[in-house]
């Protein structure tokens, strides 16, 4: 990428932040009796306190996590829409482990073990879908949505059938005990160490893309096949490889839900994650290190709107609206970059 | 009077920072062919670019037929009848010939209300295709699908669809470099044709001895300046070539083709076929041969005749029916696509693809990346990247072969002779091969870099490497090779030393296959 035209996709992307915030601005002053407190509500709020910047963060983290994933599947153009699947089903495999592991194990060993399940899981679902491409020329696209619809209705099955908690109102699983949730940081907001997962992978990812081999290959993959299996690289195996990759990550996202701030598996509690880190992937322009803050920027855009629902009585359809209109808006300018074919 | 006046024309490339066009200067009498000549990069095909409307100049102005003219876009040059025949010509390979000729302004069937349907005449429209044919003495059938034309008659197809648009200064981007000598012939005949009819033809070229055939006047650019412009009747093809160098001697190296002792045989193909599926149906057929050290064998077909599923079969980008492969006492089974695979990651084997966009780069890499993505393993440590080493490796091949680049710039910004460059500097950068796999290796490539590959191929063979040369470029063939094999529809239908009794018009014959020896 020239500077000249990454200046320009810079810019375009400022410019459609900028005219989310602003249509947000819009709707508050539209649907809200008191607009300046529902705009301090929703900029101001989430940083607040540390209740409400902690689970702010704590949004962020499984967004940054699994956004990743499908920024590296980006690269080598594979498009896993399969993340609500993914990360949903790594959620109830990690929950399945942790409760049966129980007082057994340790709790160190009880999170690794979960985490290593649920990312495992994610990672077994999305390689279907590189599989289904590698080798049966099936759009990855596809199959992986496809796939994932099925896995949210058998995962839901799951929950409210043999996993339910007998004792709970809620359609849910039974709860973990305390000491085997993540440890909390900024108490007493839900965020946990979870965060640091979440760094240190973005880290390792930057690294690995940058300097080692592997990224290098998967590169090459993504910018011109044919010259990739010119140059002796192995296309299937990246195929297979970055699907699994990023399924892993939504699986690990998952699993670190639900040994952390959600200690179950609640039917539906990770809906709209999947997509969500689709957006963030996008916000990332194709960089790791970027993934930071576009899924900060995302989280607040969630936070904020449910400030302002909580505290200007701001009907939830609207909120959901103004969300969707925000995320609409960036995709659309960040899209072209990761699918544009240049001009001759 | 005056067709083309373009004056202190630039063009400057701000993402690369080249400067294509430095105050050029052109003027064309109409009803002449006026040849442009210069390397690669010298800045030639930008200049006809802007007069067809595909680029903006920076600066400079241009006057069409005496009137000033803003040509902003390729419409805008059809209006003033300008058209341009580009090298790689973009049709609709099921449609007819006369339907690609018309395409866009076709006959409509009946009138008024009628007439807004949008449907097609197709009576009318082969009969005006067939006309205009005529007019300019082209013998094409009008209902044939393009893509099943050799590319010399999707060359006429090309040419007549810009005089179907009433185009009367007509660019030619290096028209002449897919063609066989015979059909060189007939295009000139045509081109002739169309100066009579009064048209102005522009000619991009680097075939020297064709401008002298051809063309009335000559203009030289080097390094995105004209250099000059000539009667072609009062300058000598040597001093043509100097001034495009920009160099006093330019002796044309003389390689001769001394017969000298052959050794063993090193690589050898036997019993390839290919499956009739893919390429329009064409396969290919028991093609064998062999390669000895220090040996160039030359293999030559026309467009379409095979060339590319040899290349292919031998990339192990195509799985054949059969056909076996040794290399020295080793024997690999083609069909088995992965022993083979291995043996050319081995690196034994070096491969210079013949589509160096699709197949020889990665565009949006860095020029570093590109070239070390094919021998990347060397330049990582322990799973971790040696920039340094790699940088250095890149730098060292530019300067070696004379690329205009950066290790750092992205490949998309270079020119097309500089891409070819890069991917032969890589094929040349692999100490361990000494079996060269070389596809259209000179391509593209302007004279001086030409000269300086088959240079480089010589020396390779005189260092006692194997070379296979697959080329559609007869000259090529003919100046390197040491034996000769010609592919016709899939046929192999010559296979011997070269003697010299070969020449272009005898290797024509085998090439359209009115001719064979096996």
């Amino acid at each position: 990428m020239s500077s000249e035209s990454s200046l320009r996709s810079s810019t375009r992307l400022s410019l459609a932040v900028g005219v989310s915030l602003a249509l947000t601005c819009a709707v508050l002053a539209l649907f809200s009796a008191d607009f300046w407190g529902a705009l301090g509500q929703f900029f101001i709020a989430p940083f607040s306190n540390r209740y409400f910047f902690g689970n702010f963060l704590a949004d962020a983290v499984p967004l940054a996590i699994s956004g990743l994933g499908v920024l590296i599947a980006f690269r080598s153009k594979n498009f896993n829409l399969g993340g609500e699947g993914q990360l949903y089903s790594g959620a109830l495999v990690a929950g399945i482990l942790a409760l049966r592991l129980g007082q057994a194990t340790d709790p160190l060993e009880l999170w690794i073990a979960a985490s290593v399940a649920g990312a495992l899981t994610g990672a077994l679902i999305a390689a279907l879908s590189g599989a289904l491409k590698a080798y049966r020329g099936v759009s990855e696209l596809i199959s992986s949505f496809l796939i994932s619809a099925i896995v949210v209705n058998v995962v839901d099955f799951f929950i409210t059938g043999p996993l339910q908690d007998p004792a709970s109102n809620f359609q849910t699983t039974r709860q973990l005990a305390a000491q085997f949730l993540l440890p909390k940081i900024l108490v007493p907001s839900k965020l946990d160490i979870s965060a640091c997962v979440a760094l240190a992978l973005v880290a390792g990812a930057a690294v690995a893309a940058a300097r080692t081999r592997i990224g290098f290959e998967l590169k090459i993959c993504g910018e011109n096949e044919e010259f990739a299996r010119y140059c002796g690289i192995s296309v299937v195996r990246y195929d297979v490889g970055a699907m699994a990759f990023s399924g892993a990550l939504y699986g690990l996202a998952g699993a670190l839900l639900v040994i952390g701030p959600q200690a179950r598996v609640m039917r539906g509690f990770s809906s709209g994650i999947g997509w969500s880190a689709i957006s963030v992937a996008l916000l990332a322009q194709g960089s790791e290190l970027g993934v930071v803050p576009a899924a900060l920027f995302v989280a607040f855009l969630g936070a904020g709107s449910n400030q302002v629902m909580i505290g200007s009585g701001i009907p939830s359809e609207i909120i959901s609206i103004l969300q969707a209109v925000a995320l609409f808006f960036i995709t659309a300018q960040a899209l072209p970059r990761v699918r544009r074919r240049r001009k001759a | 009077m005056i067709a083309v006046r373009m004056r202190a024309v630039s063009k400057r490339y701000p993402s690369s920072g080249v400067v294509a066009n430095d105050a050029a200067e052109l003027e064309v009498a109409r009803g002449s062919i006026h040849a442009i000549v210069g390397e690669n990069g010298a800045g030639k095909t930008t200049l006809m670019k802007l007069l067809a409307g595909l680029e903006a100049p920076d600066s400079g102005t241009i006057e069409i037929d005496g009137a000033p003219a803003a040509i902003e876009s390729p419409a805008n040059a059809l209006k003033l009848g300008i058209g341009m025949v580009h090298q790689h010509f973009l049709m609709f390979d099921e449609l007819s010939a006369a339907q690609n000729v018309f395409f866009g302004i076709e006959p409509l069937k009946g009138r008024w209300a009628l007439n807004k349907l949008g449907v097609v005449d197709s009576a009318t429209l082969e009969d005006r295709a067939k006309k205009l044919a005529r007019a300019y003495g082209f013998t094409l059938d009008p209902a044939v699908p393009v893509g099943k034309l050799s590319i010399s008659g999707r060359q006429q197809v090309e040419i007549l669809r810009q005089l179907a648009r009433d185009v009367r200064i007509l660019i030619l981007d290096e028209p002449t470099s897919a063609l066989t000598e015979q059909e060189t012939h007939v295009l000139f005949e045509k081109l002739s044709e169309i100066r009579r009819a009064g048209h102005t033809i522009l000619l991009v070229t680097h075939k020297l001895n064709e401008i002298m055939r051809i063309a009335d006047r000559v203009t030289v650019m080097r390094l995105g300046k004209t250099i000059g412009t000539y009667d072609v009747a009062s300058i000598t093809e040597s001093d043509l070539s100097c001034l495009i160098m920009g160099t006093s001697s330019c002796e044309d190296a003389d390689r001769g083709n001394t017969l000298r002792p052959k050794g063993e045989i090193v690589f050898r193909i036997e019993g390839l076929a290919t499956r009739p599926r893919a390429h329009g149906g064409l396969k290919l057929n028991d093609i064998s041969f062999d390669v000895r050290r220090g040996d160039i064998l030359g293999i030559c077909a026309l467009g379409s005749n095979g060339l590319e599923q040899l290349e292919d079969a031998l990339s192990a980008f195509l799985v054949p029916a059969r056909g076996t492969c040794r290399v020295g006492t080793r024997q690999f089974d083609l069909a088995r696509i992965r022993s083979y695979r291995a043996l050319l990651l081995s690196g034994e084997i070096a491969y210079l693809p013949s589509d160096r966009m699709r197949r020889g780069t990665a565009l949006s890499l860095s020029v570093r990346d590109n070239f070390i993505a094919p021998s990347r393993r060397a330049y990582f440590r322990r799973g971790l990247f040696r920039g340094s080493s790699a940088q250095g490796a890149t730098a060292q091949a530019i300067s070696d072969f004379d690329i205009v680049a950066r290790p750092e710039q992205r490949a998309d910004e270079l020119s097309g002779g500089n891409l070819q460059k890069l991917s032969i500097s890589r094929v040349f950068s692999l100490p361990q091969a000494k079996i060269l796999i070389l596809c259209e290796p000179t391509w593209g490539l302007d004279i001086r870099a030409t000269e300086s590959v088959r240079e480089r191929i010589i020396a390779a063979r005189d260092a006692g490497a194997s070379i296979l040369l697959l080329s559609s470029d007869i000259d090529e063939i003919l100046a390197l090779s040491d034996r000769i094999s010609v592919l016709s529809r899939g046929r192999q239908v010559l296979l011997k030393e070269k003697s010299a009794e070969m020449n272009r018009a005898t290797l024509g014959e085998f090439l359209l296959g009115t001719r064979s020896e096996r």
